[in-house]
């Protein structure tokens, strides 16, 4: 049996640092990445932020 | 000669207007004025026909992260019947989801990537509270916007906001506009020959 300690685990994930979005155009895509993400997620809170 | 080719006039970005962004509206969306407004200026500008240099400041991002919020408990207790002015007492108990906290991170997170890009020169937050308190005083406006008023001051030619409130106020510090009447302007749009 190992005597090390477990390891925590984190409660909340560290927030990402910022995409290197380029244009409208890319962060358009990202949020409508986001959204299809949300629907298939049945996520209803994502779903209505992101309507 | 229409519009100008004299140097570029500083306009400061208002939350409202970023906010007004940070959703782009899907194809078959109604869309009220402000947001109209606010999407033609980012699309004139992004077609290069505008004389501008746009500021705004993290301040912008503390105060959008409560507008998603506001936006999430909103949507989320409106439908329990509770009046605005309840709204402010239960917004508290709203319990977010791991996923809709790491996708409205995502979210910011690429909004800031974007308007790096814009790009959107972002002006250091000036805290000074005496100087904020002043303000708040003076013209009876919220820390928030005195905070907005305090960076875009000595920065800025203009502060751009769809805040009907705000414009009214006259300010003596920058020229508060609503974006509307900025875009009427001639002096930020570019020369063209006519």
């Amino acid at each position: 049996v190992s005597n090390k300690p477990k390891a925590r685990k984190k409660k909340y994930p560290e927030p990402k640092i910022y995409l290197d979005i380029r244009n409208w155009t890319e962060y358009q895509r990202e949020v409508e990445r986001l959204r299809k993400k949300a629907k298939r997620s049945k996520n209803k809170q994502l779903s209505r932020l992101l309507a | 000669l229409s519009g100008n080719s004299s140097s570029p006039k500083k306009v400061y970005l208002d939350t409202v207007v970023l906010a007004n962004w940070i959703f782009p509206p899907q194809p078959d969306a109604r869309l009220s004025v402000r947001a109209r407004k606010c999407l033609d200026l980012l699309e004139l500008y992004r077609s290069g026909r505008l004389n501008v240099v746009f500021q705004s400041s993290e301040w912008a991002y503390m105060e959008l992260a409560q507008a998603i919020l506001d936006k999430l408990a909103w949507e989320e207790l409106g439908d329990e019947g509770f009046g605005v002015r309840d709204f402010y007492n239960v917004r508290e108990e709203l319990k977010l989801s791991t996923t809709t906290r790491e996708t409205t991170l995502g979210l910011v997170s690429a909004f800031e990537g974007f308007l790096k890009n814009l790009p959107v020169e972002m002006l250091p937050v000036r805290f000074e509270f005496l100087l904020v308190h002043d303000m708040v005083y003076r013209y009876g406006i919220d820390t928030g916007d005195a905070v907005h008023l305090l960076t875009a001051s000595g920065k800025s030619d203009y502060l751009a906001t769809v805040d009907s409130r705000f414009v009214k106020l006259k300010v003596a510090e920058v020229k508060v506009l609503d974006v509307g009447t900025l875009l009427s302007l001639n002096e930020i749009k570019k020369s063209t020959q006519t």
